[in-house]
C-alpha cells in the first residue's frame, strides 16, 4: 500500500495478498421455505403456506426519503395523522388510573385505563394554556394540569377550574378533553388521530386477523422492554428488521444455524398494511462455504436451547433426524421446561423459525416462541433520529406477572453491556446498532441518490415504501 | 503452526495472523468477513503454545462474542487476529485443503 505522495510504504507486500473470493451466488439455493415447511415432521399452521408474493418490481428507492425534512413533513401530515399506530401494551396500564403517554413526532396522547376497565385516549394538552397533562407513564386519580391545576376526570370530563370567576367565557359542560380513537387487538392498544379512518380490524385486514387466530397473547406478559435513541431514520431502522438479507454479513454468528437465504417474504393484495417473513432456523446458510454438516448445526442449536443436553444422548441427532428436526425437538423441550407449555401445540416452524409480521407503520409482532418479539421504530422530528424499542413477550402460567420496567439506553447505552436481559439477542441488536448510524450517513453520500434492493429478500422494504407513498399521494 | 484434525504443519511469517498464513498456503478457512474481526467464524482452539499467547485486543475481544457461547473459552481465539510468536497447535474441524492445491509460495510448508 502506498501513501498518497508515493513516498514511504505504510504496509508491506503482504498487504497485497488477495483473500480467496467469496463463493459465487448466481442462483437461488436448491430449496425454498415452503419445501422446508412441507417436510417438517410437525407441520406448521396452514397460514404459513400462504406465500403469495405480490411482485413490486426491481426499481430503486430515492435515498432522500430517509433524510429529507420535506419528506418527513409529508410523512407527518399525510401518514402519521391517518394510520392506526401501536401505542402501548394494554397490560402496561392494568389498573384504573394507569396512564401511558404515547408520543409521535410533536403529538402526544394519554392512554388511560378507566374505572370500568375500558381504555380512553386523550390529546395530551391542558385546555387552558396547553401544558402537557402528563409527561411520562404514571398513575393518577384524575388528570390535573401541574401548571394551574385545571382538572379533568379519568374519563376526560371536566372537574375543576382554578379561579373560575375569572373565566367567564368557559362552558364547563363542553370542556371535556378531546378524545383520540383507541382500539385493542390481542392485548395491544392502537390509536388513530383520524376521526374518519375505518376501524382497527378493517385496517389490519381479515387475513392478518386470521393468521393470528392461533397466536393468542392473553397468556403472554411483557418480560423485556429495551429502548434506544438511535441516529438513523425510522425507516432505515425498520428496514433492518423486515429483511433477513443482512444477517449473513451483519450477524455472521448465526450463519451455521439460520438459512435466511431461502426465507419466505409475503405481502398480500388484500391486506395492504401487512407484510411477513419466515426465516428458517436449525439449518445452516447455503451461503456458508464450507456449509457445516447437520451434526454441527444441531450442536449449535442445542447449545442455545438446551445446553445441558450437550454431550448426552439427547444432545445428539437421533437416527433419521436432520439438524432441523433435532433442533425442533430440543427447542420444544426447552419451552416445556421454561414456560410449562404443551409441546403438542408447537409445530417445528413455530418452535424454531424467525417469523416476523409488520403492521404498517410501527408494529412488528413476532408470533412464535423462538423469538417472542415486538419491535417498534418511532420517528423523531429530526429525520436522522428515531427511537428503537425491543420487547419480549413470554408465556406465563398462573397469575399474570407485571410488565417489566422500560430499560431506556438513551443515545449511548450499549445493547451488549447495558441490556443483558436480551440474552442472546443482545449481540444481534448490538450489531444492528453499529450498522444503522453508518447506513444513515452513507445514504446521504450516494452519488446516484438511490438505494437498490433485491426483488424478494427486500420485498418488505419495497412494500413499506409502497404503503407510505400511497398515503403521501392520497 | 500445527492444525488439527487436518494434521498439517505450516510456517507463518513474523507478525502474520494464523488465518492469513493458512490461506496464503492454500488452506480453506471458515470465514465470512475475511479477517475484519467481525464474523467470528474463524475461531480456533489453541491446544498448545511454546510461547505465551499475546492477549486479544479490543477488536478481537469484541468479535469473540460472535463465537457460539458453548465454544467460547480462554483458549479460543480468532485465527484472523492471532499472531503467535512461537510454535503453536490449534484445533478447528472445518479447516481443509481443497483438492486443487495452489502452487506453493515462499513461507512453504515445513
Ligand atoms: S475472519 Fe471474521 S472474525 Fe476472523
Ligand atoms: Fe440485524
Amino acid at each position: 500500500m502506498e501513501t498518497l505522495d508515493g513516498g514511504a510504504r505504510v504496509g508491506d507486500a503482504e498487504d497485497l495478498f488477495d483473500p480467496p473470493p467469496l463463493k459465487p451466488e448466481p442462483e437461488h439455493p436448491p430449496l425454498y421455505m415452503r419445501d422446508v415447511l412441507a417436510r417438517d415432521p410437525f407441520p406448521p399452521p396452514a397460514n404459513m403456506f400462504e406465500d403469495q408474493q405480490a411482485y413490486l418490481g426491481s426499481g430503486p428507492i430515492p435515498a432522500s426519503r430517509y433524510f429529507s425534512r420535506d419528506y418527513a413533513a409529508l410523512e407527518k401530515e399525510k401518514m402519521w395523522s391517518k394510520v392506526w399506530q401501536f401505542a402501548c401494551w394494554g397490560h402496561d396500564i392494568p389498573n384504573p388510573g394507569d396512564i401511558h403517554v404515547y408520543r409521535i413526532l410533536d403529538r402526544s396522547v394519554l392512554v388511560v385505563r378507566q374505572r370500568d376497565g375500558s381504555v380512553k385516549a386523550f390529546v395530551n394538552a391542558c385546555l387552558h394554556r396547553g401544558r402537557e397533562l402528563c409527561e411520562t407513564h404514571t398513575h393518577q386519580n384524575e388528570l390535573k394540569c401541574p401548571y394551574h391545576y385545571f382538572t379533568w376526570g379519568l374519563d376526560g370530563s371536566h372537574k375543576w377550574t382554578p379561579a373560575k370567576w375569572d373565566f367567564p367565557q368557559l362552558d364547563e359542560k363542553k370542556f371535556s378533553l378531546p378524545e383520540i380513537r383507541v382500539e385493542e387487538w390481542n392485548g395491544f392498544l392502537f390509536v388513530n388521530f383520524d376521526t374518519d379512518a375505518p376501524n382497527l380490524a378493517s385496517y389490519m385486514g381479515s387475513r392478518f386477523l386470521d393468521h393470528w387466530k392461533g397466536w393468542d397473547f392473553s397468556n403472554r406478559y411483557k418480560a423485556v422492554h429495551v429502548k434506544k435513541t438511535i441516529n438513523c431514520n425510522w425507516k432505515a431502522g425498520m428496514d433492518a428488521f423486515i429483511e433477513g438479507f443482512h444477517a449473513f454479513a451483519s450477524h455472521s454468528q448465526g450463519a451455521a444455524i439460520s438459512c435466511e437465504d431461502i426465507g419466505q417474504f409475503d405481502i398480500y393484495d388484500d391486506a395492504p398494511h401487512m407484510s411477513r417473513f419466515i426465516l428458517p432456523l436449525g439449518m445452516p446458510s447455503f451461503r456458508l462455504d464450507p456449509r457445516p454438516d447437520d451434526a454441527t448445526a444441531f450442536e449449535y442449536m442445542c447449545a442455545g436451547f438446551l445446553p445441558e443436553a450437550l454431550g448426552t444422548d439427547e444432545g445428539r441427532l437421533q437416527p433419521g433426524e436432520d439438524a432441523r428436526a433435532g433442533s425442533a425437538r430440543v427447542a420444544r423441550k426447552s419451552y416445556v421446561k421454561k414456560y410449562g407449555i404443551d409441546p403438542a401445540t408447537v409445530s417445528d416452524s413455530e418452535a424454531l423459525d424467525a417469523i416476523s409480521y409488520f403492521m404498517f407503520p410501527n408494529f412488528m409482532p413476532w408470533p412464535t416462541l423462538a423469538y417472542p418479539l415486538v419491535y417498534r421504530f418511532t420517528p423523531l422530528e429530526d429525520p436522522d433520529w428515531c427511537v428503537w424499542e425491543t420487547m419480549l413477550f413470554h408465556p406465563f402460567t398462573g397469575e399474570r406477572p407485571p410488565s417489566c420496567a422500560v430499560n431506556d439506553l438513551g443515545t449511548d447505552g450499549s445493547m451488549v453491556d447495558d441490556a443483558t436481559e436480551l440474552g442472546g439477542l443482545a449481540l444481534v441488536l448490538h450489531q444492528d446498532d453499529v450498522q444503522l448510524p453508518a447506513v444513515q450517513r452513507g445514504m446521504k453520500n450516494l452519488a446516484s441518490g438511490e438505494l437498490i434492493l433485491t426483488e424478494t429478500q427486500e420485498l418488505r422494504i419495497r412494500h413499506l415504501h409502497k404503503v407510505l407513498e400511497d398515503y403521501i399521494n392520497r | 503452526m500445527r492444525i488439527e484434525p487436518l494434521g498439517e504443519t505450516i510456517r507463518l511469517r513474523p507478525g502474520e495472523p494464523l488465518m492469513r498464513g493458512a490461506q496464503r498456503q492454500g488452506l480453506s478457512w471458515p470465514t465470512i468477513c475475511h479477517g475484519q474481526a467481525f464474523c467470528g467464524q474463524c475461531w480456533v482452539r489453541v491446544t498448545d503454545s511454546a510461547e505465551p499467547l499475546p492477549e486479544p485486543d479490543a477488536k478481537e475481544r469484541n468479535a469473540l462474542r460472535a463465537v457460539p457461547s458453548h465454544l467460547q473459552g480462554p483458549t479460543v481465539r480468532l485465527a484472523c487476529q492471532l499472531k503467535p510468536t512461537g510454535t503453536i497447535t490449534v484445533e478447528r474441524a472445518q479447516v481443509s485443503r481443497p483438492a486443487p492445491t495452489p502452487k506453493p509460495e515462499q513461507g512453504q510448508a515445513e
